[in-house]
Order: structure tokens, then C-alpha cells, then sequence
């Protein structure tokens, strides 16, 4: 009707409100933004989370610190064993017990192959965001499958793993599973190699990447940003290295860092990452003992814990995940709390993507690499 | 870095984009906040205008057509009240009615009005199926209650059947079931005519599901407002007591406050801590990782804003804020604090007593704190004064819970929340 008027004429547009999700591809999850959008210009955004909130606080209440570990697995479904890993270094740090020497060296493992799992399921999404669909995703499920497989002869299960406990591990290693890992991390230096010739140089990834979303490293500390969102701004901020905790003093590796904070530099901090884990997988394999103990000794089947609080952090595949863990004395948590590293870096979401167009502000979330399991807790 | 979208855009340009596009949000929020309509959309690009066409001529202020209330951009707001079309039942019903709105339009366009005033054209069209609907929402006045989307409610005080013994017994149930409900399908066929028969669909159907259309009525709201202060409330107030009573017992059964050694690094941390505050009176414990200082709540607001600006703090990085509730003491606010130039790490806390459960919002010190108090604030009920932003944020923007306190039960409530509430 307006069109009728013809096309030699300026004409006032109008903000528009978008709802982009909850049921939506781009969104990783249940997750909805309400984007105000001026033409293709985005001009403001709202981020409504909440959907997957299931009360994982609360009811930790309720478990015991054996039972607590299932609720880790379900907050960060990428990051299943850094999460334990969390949630054990809490109570074992306020319960004052000493890891053997070898289920450190056995969860640096599992945390650092679930690294590479996490980082590979984010680049294959990634990927398919900017419109390389089905295969950036394959190439990313190839080698998330691989380690899969592997974490599956371990444990039993395919994503609720439930294999850390507080003062160890579970059980021992299957028989010939360390060679598995060793020949896997060929295979793993290989699907690296292929992202680089898929992703890295490709015209449309860096038209689509490069400049887009940017924040400054001032800006990102200011929000909570950590992981590679923050890294990706040039802050060489790793947990693993600035509060050592585990093993990781005794490891060489390298903290990648990006220059621009941009899209392109928070996939390209992670693509590194993977190397820099598959160099630490590496010397765990060598340097670890080949038997001892596993569990520490003298551990009550039941946990009462000595009254006082603890905040345990570690650097997870999204960044700084914590647990603030307070016990009266009982065998559960009077409050546990969990720092979610996605929760800060998606409450910058609105700070990287006004300005930007609708299409980008979905590279942008992509980006943050968020799940909204650990987002809603 | 050049940007290499299209090859146009500077970076220059592209920063003045981006500065321009935030420059508006701000006003935006600034105007919502103070109630003043927001300034009049600007050009995207405005350098688009001298490269191409003659300039245009100046813009005539938008013509008002009536007191309606309008969006900032001119759109005519949707009357809240007003009661919702009812999809077209048939194809040829949703064509009748685009040729009435289309009629309409051109009749408005006539008058000198633009295309906007398409729905109230539509929506005057549209009243006797309005008037339809308030009566079919009225409709089960039987008596029985009624849950929003007008089925049956059960009835909270009823006893709970016991599980069918034998096949038999489960038989007889369900045919004296379909009975019930065949007699019910009757006494909604008896609604006078008229009120549901203008919706164009039968009786039956208007019967199953009357208030779908038009979402909970004013009876139906009592009827559980009255649900819930008879059934849940009293349940509620109930399931606090022994709660509270076995926390009390845990807590005696607790031996006191265990005691940590601090690290080298946690000590420089106390240390630089007391020299800072040295005429403020802060409480020491210990913890396994890092100090912990209970600070009083007066002061709670001064002593974060210091961690910050302080050189010899720099505490940069927020990590996060959140609640301890300790029943009769109050509720204990948790700061994790981190710097990443000074390295520091420190607790700091507070006690709030129940009776004050305010706070001041530190989200102007931090920016991430903004999400972790609204968090915060829902989950406990404590009130972070100053706070820019604080709705719900996890839960419904509705809920008034409070669901990480103690006296919050986890199933008996929640599970007849899944039913309605206020």
C-alpha cells in the first residue's frame, strides 16, 4: 500500500521489537533475546534466560555430597568432568583430604579431553552459524565422538559421567585405555588441522567474524567475563595458571590470547586451546605413575564435613565456573552456590551486539559459546 | 584490521554506526525510565542522503489522528483490554474478514488516515464476537472450580483414591468416570443459546474449552485466590516450623567453625586488607582458599566500593554475589571479589538481620554484578537498594517466591504450584 507511493522518497523507519527463541536454531538452548531492531540495525537487546532453570542450588541441598556430583553433570552438560572436578576440590579442600598423586594425574585427563570435547562441539556450531551447515558440524562431531567413545569405556555413560568422587576417582582405568587416548590424540592434532583449512582462511567465516562484536578487555573484566571470551581480549587470564590448583604446576602449556576481541578471536582462542590441551594430555600420559592408589585413604563412607565455607574454582571450558560451598557440619551442603561462567559472559551479550545487524547478533551468541544449563543452573 | 563487510564500511564508519546505534539505546532508556517519549528515530545512515538522492524534504510532524495511545513510533498501541479475535474458523471466514479490513483501510485512507488505522476498523467489526466471548467466558458458573484454562479443578481437600485392587474395580471406576463426565457434557449442552453458538463453533465445543480464548475470568481468579489462601498458604506457614526445627538441631550438633590455615598469598591478601580499612572494625575467619571478612552492613557499601578504586585492592573482577540463608540471624550476603592485577582474592560478607533485608546494589561498582544481585534478589527477597534493573531474572517474572530460603519446602509446595499461583 506504501509501495504504491513509489521509491523516490525518504521514509522514517520504525524500531521494531524481534523475538528471537526460545525455540530457535541459533539460540544453543532454550534462550530468547528480544532484539529492538532499526531496520537491520540492532539497537537494543534484552537476554531472557530462565527457561532451563531447574533449581540445581536448591536441591544440592537435599543430596549428599556422593549424590551432589549427578548435579554437576547436568549443570554444564559440555563440561561434565571439570564440573565434578569443581564440586569435588570444594569438599575436599574443606574437608581437608589429600588426592593421590594418580586420580590427579587421571582427572587432568578427563578434564582436559572434555576441554578439546566442549571447544570441538563450539567450533562445529560455530560453524554452522555462519551458514556452513552440516559440515563445520560434522567435522566438530567427529572428534567430540572420538573422545565420547573413550569417556564412555570409562565410565559407562555417555554424558552423565559421574566419575569423580570427593578424594578420588571411582575406579581404575579400563585396560589399554591410556594407549586409546595416546593414539587419539593424533587423530585429535588432525581434526585440528582440518578446522584450520575449513574455518580459519575461509573468505565467508572472516567476513562474517572479523570486527564483529567487539568488547574491550576493560570492558570485559568489568562484566565477569572469563574463559576465552576474556582471553580473546588479550587478558592472558587462565585459572590453571593463575591460581594453580591439581596438577598444572607441574605442566607446560601455553595460554593463547587474541588481540582484537572480536568473533574471530574468541574461535581462534579456542581452536588453540585444543592444541594446548592435546600438549598437556600429552605429558599427563608420560609423567603419570602407572598404578597407586586412587581414592584417598581412610575416607568415611559418609562425608560430614567441618563447619565453614569454601569457594573452589577452576577454569572450565566456558571460563571460571566456582562452587561456594557452606556446611554446618551435616552430610549435605547447607548452601551451594555455583558461579556460572556463562551466566557472566552472556549478561555482555547486550554490550557486544547493539550496533550491530541481526545477522551478526547471532555470530555474536554463538560466540560467547554459552550453555544454558550452566546459564539457568 | 579493515573490515571487510562489502568493502564499504570504514573503520571509522563502522565505529560511528555502532556509537550512534548505543547513543540511542541510552536515550531509549533514559526517556522509559523518566517517562518522556524518546527522541524521533534518526537515519540509519544519515550519509546515505547527501551521496544519492536531492535532500528530502523536511519531514512534516506525524498527523494525529485521535487520542489514542500511541507507541513512540507512532504505531497505535493495542488496547489490552480489548478482547482478542478468535481465529477464523473456516477459509471463507478469514477471507470475509480481510475484505472487511480492506474495505476499512480504503475507507480510512479516503479520510485522510493512513494504513494504521487497520485493526480498530477491524476490531469495530469485530464486537458481537467480542460480546460472545465475555459471555461464554462466564459461562461455567456452576459452581465447580476451575483451573485458567477452565477445566476442572480438583479438589485439593479431597482424599486421594487408593490404586484399584483388582481389574475389576479399576473397571467399575472408569465407567462411573465416563458417567461423571457424559452428565457434565450434558449440563454444558443446557447453556443458554446464543453464547456460544456467535463463536460459530457447536455447544460441545464452546463447552470443552470456553475460556481458552479470553484466558482466566474474574471468578476463576477468585476461585483461587480462594484456593490458595484455604489450601497453600496454611501448608506453607506449616512446613516451616519443623523445617526450621531440624536446622536448629543441626546446628547445635555442629562442633563451631572449623579454622584454616592461609596461604602466603592469602595473608599478603589480609594484610593489605587491614592496612586499607585499619580505622574499620572487620571480623577475620578463614577458609581454604581465601580470607573471609564479615564486614558490618552500614559500612558493606564503602568497603566494596574501595576493593575497587583502592590501588593497593584493584579487586577488577566480580565474581559473584549471592545469599546464605541462616534462618533466624537474617540472611548473609556473600561478595566473591578478584583482582587481576594485584591478585587478591578475598570474601567479603555480610549479615542482614530478617527484619532489614536491604542491601546496597554495588552494580554501578561492577557491571557484572547487575545480573548476579537480580539473581540474588529473587532467590531471596533481599532488596538491593539502588539496583537499575530488578525483575525476576531465572523465575517467572510474576513469581514473588523466594525459593532458596529455607522455609521454601522443595516439593509440597512447589508441586501444587504447578497449578496456578499469584
Amino acid at each position: 500500500m506504501v509501495l504504491e507511493q513509489g521509491f523516490d522518497q525518504e521514509y522514517e523507519t520504525v524500531d521494531l521489537n524481534i523475538n528471537m527463541g526460545p525455540q530457535h536454531p541459533s539460540t544453543h538452548g532454550v534462550f530468547r533475546m528480544v532484539l529492538a531492531v532499526d531496520g537491520e540495525l540492532v539497537v537494543d537487546v534484552e537476554p531472557v534466560i530462565g527457561y532451563m532453570h531447574r533449581g540445581g542450588e536448591k536441591l544440592s541441598e537435599t543430596l549428599d555430597y556422593r549424590q551432589g556430583i549427578g548435579i554437576q553433570d547436568r549443570t554444564d552438560y559440555l563440561g561434565q568432568f571439570n564440573c565434578e572436578q569443581t564440586y569435588c576440590m570444594a569438599a575436599e579442600k574443606l574437608g581437608g583430604f589429600d588426592v593421590p598423586e594418580r586420580a590427579e594425574w587421571i582427572r587432568t585427563i578427563c578434564v582436559e579431553l572434555n576441554r578439546m570435547a566442549s571447544h570441538f562441539m563450539f567450533i562445529g556450531a560455530y560453524g554452522t552459524d555462519a551458514g556452513f551447515i552440516g559440515t563445520a558440524f560434522i567435522y566438530g562431531f567427529r572428534e567430540r565422538e572420538r573422545i565420547q567413545d573413550l569417556f564412555e569405556e570409562l565410565t559407562g555413560e555417555r554424558l552423565m559421567y559421574s566419575y569423580f568422587r570427593v578424594g578420588g576417582v571411582a575406579w581404575e582405568l579400563p585396560n589399554g585405555w591410556t594407549a586409546k587416548v595416546s593414539n587419539l590424540l593424533k587423530e585429535l592434532r588432525q581434526g585440528v588441522a582440518d578446522f584450520k583449512g575449513l574455518l580459519s582462511e575461509n573468505e565467508v567465516f572472516l567476513a562474517r567474524t572479523r570486527n564483529v562484536g567487539v568488547i574491550s578487555a576493560e570492558r570485559a573484566i568489568d562484566y565477569g567475563l572469563s574463559g576465552p571470551m576474556l582471553r580473546a581480549c588479550g587478558v592472558p587470564w587462565d585459572l590453571r595458571r593463575e591460581e594453580p590448583y591439581s596438577v598444572y604446576p607441574r605442566l607446560e602449556f601455553e595460554i593463547p590470547v587474541g588481540e582484537y576481541g572480536d568473533c574471530y578471536d574468541r574461535y581462534t582462542v579456542r581452536l588453540r586451546e585444543i592444541e594446548q590441551s592435546i600438549r598437556i594430555v600429552a605429558q599427563c600420559l608420560e609423567m603419570m605413575p602407572s598404578s597407586g592408589p586412587i581414592m584417598a585413604v581412610n575416607m568415611p563412607r559418609m562425608l560430614r564435613l567441618p563447619v565453614g565455607e569454601v569457594y573452589a574454582r577452576t577454569e572450565n571450558p566456558r571460563g571460571e565456573y566456582g562452587i561456594y560451598l557452606v556446611s554446618k557440619g551435616g552430610n549435605k551442603p547447607y548452601r551451594l552456590r555455583m558461579r556460572s561462567a556463562c551466566f557472566a559472559n552472556l549478561s555482555a551479550l547486550r554490550e557486544m551486539t547493539i550496533g550491530e545487524y541481526i545477522a551478526d547478533a547471532v555470530m555474536i551468541l554463538g560466540s560467547t559459546d554459552i550453555v544454558l544449563c550452566e546459564v539457568d543452573r | 584490521m579493515t573490515n571487510e563487510r562489502g568493502g564499504t564500511e570504514t573503520p571509522e564508519e563502522r565505529a560511528a554506526r555502532v556509537q550512534a546505534a548505543k547513543d540511542r539505546a541510552a536515550a531509549a532508556h533514559a526517556a522509559r525510565e523518566s517517562g518522556q517519549p524518546p527522541p524521533a528515530a534518526q537515519p540509519a545512515v544519515p550519509a546515505q542522503a547527501a551521496a544519492g538522492s536531492p535532500p528530502p524534504v523536511e519531514a512534516a510532524p506525524a498527523p494525529v489522528l485521535d487520542d489514542r495511545p500511541r507507541t513512540a513510533s507512532g504505531q497505535v498501541k493495542r488496547d489490552p483490554d480489548a478482547p482478542k479475535l478468535a481465529p477464523p474458523a473456516t477459509p471463507e471466514e478469514r477471507a470475509a474478514r480481510i475484505a472487511t479490513a480492506k474495505e476499512a483501510a480504503a475507507r480510512a485512507k479516503a479520510a485522510g488516515g493512513t494504513v494504521t488505522a487497520r485493526p480498530a476498523a477491524a476490531r469495530a467489526e469485530a464486537t458481537p464476537d467480542a460480546v460472545a466471548e465475555e459471555s461464554a467466558a462466564a459461562a461455567p458458573s456452576d459452581g465447580i472450580l476451575r483451573t485458567a484454562k477452565g477445566t476442572i479443578k480438583r479438589d485439593p481437600d479431597a482424599p486421594k483414591l487408593a490404586p484399584p485392587a483388582t481389574p475389576e474395580e479399576r473397571a467399575a471406576r472408569v465407567a462411573a468416570a465416563k458417567a461423571t463426565a457424559a452428565a457434565a457434557k450434558e449440563r454444558a449442552k443446557s447453556v443458554p443459546e446464543g453464547t456460544a453458538s456467535a463463536l460459530g463453533k457447536g455447544p460441545a465445543v464452546a463447552a470443552a474449552g470456553p475460556a481458552r480464548a479470553t484466558g482466566p475470568s474474574t471468578a476463576d481468579l477468585a476461585a483461587f485466590r480462594q484456593a490458595y489462601e484455604a489450601v497453600i498458604k496454611p501448608l506453607k506457614s506449616a512446613g516451616e516450623q519443623p523445617l526450621r526445627a531440624v536446622a536448629a538441631a543441626r546446628a547445635e550438633r555442629a562442633v563451631g567453625r572449623a579454622e584454616f590455615e592461609l596461604t602466603p598469598a592469602a595473608l599478603a591478601t589480609v594484610a593489605a586488607f587491614q592496612e586499607v580499612f585499619a580505622e574499620l572494625e572487620i571480623d577475620l575467619l578463614t577458609s581454604p582458599t581465601d580470607p573471609v571478612f564479615v564486614v558490618d552492613k552500614r559500612d558493606i557499601y564503602q568497603v566494596l566500593r574501595a576493593c575497587k578504586t583502592h590501588p593497593k585492592l584493584a579487586m577488577n573482577f566480580f565474581r559473584g554475589v549471592t545469599g546464605v540463608d541462616l534462618l533466624d540471624e537474617g540472611i548473609e550476603v556473600v561478595y566473591h571479589l578478584k583482582s587481576l592485577t594485584t591478585r587478591h582474592a578475598v570474601t567479603v560478607k555480610t549479615l542482614l538481620p530478617p527484619d532489614d533485608l536491604v542491601v546496597p546494589s554495588v552494580s554501578n561498582i561492577w557491571r557484572a554484578a547487575n545480573w548476579h544481585e537480580r539473581e540474588m534478589m529473587e532467590m531471596f527477597g533481599v532488596v538491593c537498594a539502588g539496583h537499575p534493573d530488578p525483575r525476576n531474572l531465572l523465575l517467572d517474572e510474576d513469581l514473588t517466591i523466594h525459593p532458596l530460603l529455607k522455609a521454601h519446602p522443595l516439593q509440597e509446595l512447589e508441586l501444587r504450584q504447578g497449578v496456578n499461583i499469584f
